[in-house]
């Protein structure tokens, strides 16, 4: 760790209900506990509708957590001012298309944070930042004035990301960076997020659905499902040796031939029965419902996160273990 | 490599405006746009000529009363002998320009009071608790009674009319913001710390520029005819001349008994061109925004 | 305030009764309750307004001693009978007219009719009214201009006094309805649903009745949303033919400065709006489909 006694971002218990139409309550995130260190990669990895983005958002603060507090760099993320927090994190968008207002001019979307957040005065300066920042993402200094309704899919995401490189921030939530792309400028993307991360020296948490482009990240990586952490280790430990059957059967559905010879077993994945695990009074392991080897415990009590080795740690009564507070 | 400033402006103003090109583009597609403007533009046209070139004195008699048109007197002239043509001429000035302040006005409120309180949730309920009674206020007895009471002014009647025609246009604006404000461009401009108010009444309002603008056009309309109809019952103002005010006159001096159908229908058929052709731009264009 | 009730009814009374204008003030105070605080008298006419059946505006000022609402009630009954037929009329012009325009999309008839339809929204109707009483009263004599019936009234006759105010407001308002009509039936003929039930072999009437259903919904919100303004151009038309409405009353009112009338006609105006918007609102689940389907 840092000579910082704090981790940059910590998320401590957070719990985020959303309120249905029908008038349930739903729990997109519950008792979760996350921290951040600085110049770190956290991926956080799960299908759609386990409560990534609202974690993302959480530890930006665009979302306020139900229950638990955020900390950024040891103050609550509450407190801050809105100037001083957007200085520090920001987050960016999964759709591009939708990201970018049609209406405005590239030069309009980049020269915004510079006028309200950074407070560049001078518009020599300013210019002078974005000419530098496209240059950087690979376009002419021409695209600054194209209106955004011009733009190609991947142009839009390099502009988006240049605009956050504008701002500089110590922490920033890439939100399925590469999903609405073609799988020609998927990998380009992605390479170009890794190396201006480098670059600014930020810490960065990465939301995708893709389990396989978590190789291409270095880091640690966790495991969401249903609003509950899984499984956290490094994306080694994860790849190599994974745990958690939740893990196995992601990595079943990748074309990744190690993974899917040890996973034979969860072929049958599709006949999941997650009604019993939705009821308001249940207890168990949210992911017993789809679970090959849930048994009796399972179904009555919430298997803790604990640690297997090194940084590796997992949620199932599979494997015991010393438990572990990822907070600390 | 830094481009040129010249080269810059030029490039600026290039791309600039899709929203612009839209309505260039049903301006010269549009048949409906084209005869809309065509009318609007030629009473437009003889309000301007009226401010430099008037034949007679409006409120004069110039010649024999009732008499009908000829050469001389274009419209006729009315039972004062005043001439009807230089009535309708100048009159056109204050009509159209009573009718865009108050159209501008109600737009303003409605437009004020639908960004604000679609955006900002506090403002969302006394807004729109305020436009459900003003909806459900009858706007010609209330005008009638205020009017009885007051003796109000031009200014003060298109005041009047703002204030009880904002709501209908404010809804509408509140839940197109409603559903742009869960957008995700909106939620980029909250992390680039645009400031609030630039978020609502330059984003928000530039996204629902096509529903303002058909709704201010139809709000001229609706004014002027609001306006004559107070007019023509005799509580509206009349200090100065318009159509609507030429039509009071008319019916007060029997007009019609006395068979000087000159005098009723330049004025009351301007007003319905106008009022149309005001109504066939608003409608062409918000056929080219719906293919947008 | 121009002309003081109280003024002018004092000094009648002493020319009347030979007695001093000043005895004659002090009796239409201690009458009327001037001596009483602004707020009490205020009060107490919210209060009697508000909680007395009929509302209780005080009297006339011009037809005194009868009640303001005696005369305004009296009134409204054409006024209703006035803007109920209109609005029956329009509406069923309305929908069939429109209908007829979305099954012809695009036809010549289809275009001809919307520029002439918006024009004929965006006629003054007094202005209109006028041109049909020259037309048809002056020139043709084929019908009567003014009043609402001759001194033998009877139903035929009550039905040839209406029918120019009725034609300048079903002239002015019907158009509209057809063309929101006409929106609404495009959409249902191009929707998915329909393409169901052609393909389910519904009969063409059947197909008839689900575009009327789904036409009806906006027009009767835009019927409930335009009352008032609705109202505003019954009372305009009404002028223009001396119908004995709320129209002709409230203009003599304001002649006669008779601000108990004004006030009453503008509540019972408010009340209409208030009401129609009510009923639009419990006829809406009853119309909107989806309302149904969820019910049933």
């Amino acid at each position: 760790m840092s000579e910082n006694k704090h981790n940059l971002v910590e998320l401590k218990h957070v719990y985020r209900y959303y309120r249905e139409k029908g008038g349930g309550i739903l729990s997109a995130v519950s008792d979760l506990c996350l921290s951040i260190g600085r110049g770190e990669v956290f991926s956080l990895v799960g299908e759609s509708g386990s409560g990534k983005t609202t974690v993302g958002k959480m530890s930006v603060g665009l979302t306020k957590p139900s229950r638990g507090e955020v900390l950024l760099e040891g103050v609550n993320i509450k407190s801050l001012k809105q100037e001083a927090r957007l200085r520090k994190v920001q987050y960016v968008h999964q759709d591009p298309y939708g990201a970018l207002d049609p209406y405005l001019t590239v030069r309009e979307v980049l020269e915004r944070p510079l006028v309200y957040l950074k407070r560049v005065k001078e518009a020599h300066i300013r210019e002078e930042i974005m000419y530098e920042r496209l240059d950087q993402i690979g376009l002419g200094y021409e695209y600054l004035f194209k209106n955004v309704k011009e733009l190609s899919g991947g142009e839009k995401q390099r502009i988006l990301l240049a605009r956050v490189f504008l701002i500089e921030p110590d922490y920033l939530v890439a939100d399925e960076p590469t999903t609405m792309l073609d799988s020609v400028h998927r990998t380009e993307t992605l390479n170009l997020l890794v190396n201006l991360r480098k670059k600014m020296d930020a810490s960065m948490m990465v939301i995708t659905h893709d389990i396989s482009i978590v190789s291409l990240l270095s880091g640690r990586v966790g495991v969401m499902f249903q609003g509950e952490m899984m499984e956290v280790g490094t994306t080694e430990e994860l790849l190599k040796n994974p745990l958690h059957p939740y893990t196995l059967a992601l990595l079943a559905v990748t074309p990744d031939k190690i993974a899917k010879s040890k996973n034979a077993i969860l072929e049958d994945n599709k006949h999941r029965d997650l009604s019993l695990t939705r009821t308001a009074d249940y207890k168990g392991c949210v992911y017993a419902g789809a679970c090959p080897f849930a048994f009796e415990k399972c179904r009555i009590e919430k298997p803790k996160l604990v640690r297997i080795e090194g940084t590796h740690s997992v949620a199932c009564f599979k494997y015991p273990g010393e438990s572990a507070n990822l907070a600390e | 490599m830094f481009p040129r400033r010249l080269e810059n402006s030029v490039r600026r103003n290039l791309n600039r405006n899709t929203f612009l090109t839209v309505i260039l583009n049903a301006v010269a597609t549009s048949r409906m746009v084209q005869i809309g403007l065509a009318i609007t533009s030629f009473f437009v046209g003889i309000a301007i000529i009226s401010v430099f070139y008037v034949p007679y004195p409006v409120w004069a008699p110039v010649g024999p009363s009732f008499a009908p048109p000829s050469w001389t007197y274009l419209f006729g002239t009315t039972a004062l002998g005043q001439d009807v043509f230089s009535q309708w001429l100048y009159g056109s000035q204050w009509t159209i320009l009573v009718g865009v302040i108050a159209g501008a006005m109600t737009s303003y409120l409605g437009v004020f009071a639908g960004v604000l309180s679609g955006y900002m949730r506090y403002a969302d309920g006394p807004f729109m608790r305020l436009a459900d009674v003003v909806l459900t206020l009858p706007t010609l007895p209330l005008l009638i009674v205020v009017g009885a009471f007051f003796q109000p002014s031009y200014f003060d009647v298109a005041v009047l009319i703002a204030i009880l025609s904002w709501a209908a246009m404010a809804r509408t604006i509140r839940s197109e913001v409603l559903s742009l404000k869960n957008q995700q461009f909106v939620e980029v401009a909250v992390q680039s710390n645009v400031p609030k108010y630039k978020i609502m009444f330059v984003d928000m309002v530039r996204h629902t520029l096509p529903l303002i603008l058909t709704y201010s056009l139809f709000a001229v309309g609706d004014a002027i005819l609001t306006i004559s109809a107070l007019n023509f019952i005799g509580v509206g103002p009349i200090s100065v001349m318009t159509w609507g005010t030429m039509l009071d006159l008319a019916e007060g001096n029997l007009a019609l008994l006395s068979g000087a159908w000159w005098w009723e229908i330049p004025p009351g058929l301007s007003i319905a061109l106008f009022v149309a052709g005001l109504a066939f731009v608003a409608y062409g264009l918000e056929g080219a925004f719906k293919k947008m | 305030m121009p002309g003081n009730f109280a003024e002018i009814y004092a000094s009648q009374l002493a020319s009347l009764h030979h007695i001093s204008y000043r005895i004659a003030y002090e009796r239409v105070a201690t009458l009327l309750g001037l001596g009483q605080p602004l707020y009490v008298q205020f009060l107490t006419y919210l209060h009697e307004v508000l909680f007395s059946f009929p509302p209780n505006f005080g009297p006339s000022f011009e037809f005194y001693p009868i009640p303001a609402w005696t005369i305004v009630f009296l009134a409204l009954r054409w006024t209703l009978l006035l803007l109920g037929t209109a609005i029956v009329i329009s509406l069923a012009l309305g929908l069939f007219i429109g209908i007829f325009l979305a099954t012809h999309k695009n036809k010549s008839i289809d275009r001809a009719a919307q520029p002439t339809f918006y024009f004929l929204n965006s006629i003054p109707q007094f202005w209109l009214g006028i041109l049909f009483i020259i037309i048809f009263a002056i020139d043709l004599h084929i019908l009567p201009a003014t009043q609402a019936q001759s001194i033998s009234a009877n139903p035929p006759d009550i039905l040839a006094h209406m029918v120019l105010p009725l034609a300048v407001i079903v002239l002015t308002t019907a158009p509209g309805y057809a063309l929101i009509v006409r929106g609404a039936a495009v959409d249902t003929l191009g929707s998915d649903f329909l393409y169901a039930t052609k393909a389910q072999g519904l009969r063409r009437r059947r197909l008839f009745l689900r575009i009327l259903r789904n036409s009806l919904l906006p027009i009767v919100t835009n019927i409930a949303l335009s009352m008032g303004y609705l109202i505003g151009g019954v009372i305009t038309v009404e002028l223009v033919f001396a119908y004995p409405g709320l129209g002709s009353l409230i203009q003599s009112a304001v002649v006669t400065e008779d601000y108990p009338i004004m006030l009453a006609i503008f509540y019972i105006t408010t009340l209409i709006v208030l009401l129609s918007n009510l009923a639009a609102d419990l006829i809406y689940p009853i119309l909107d489909p989806r309302v149904s389907y969820v019910s049933s």
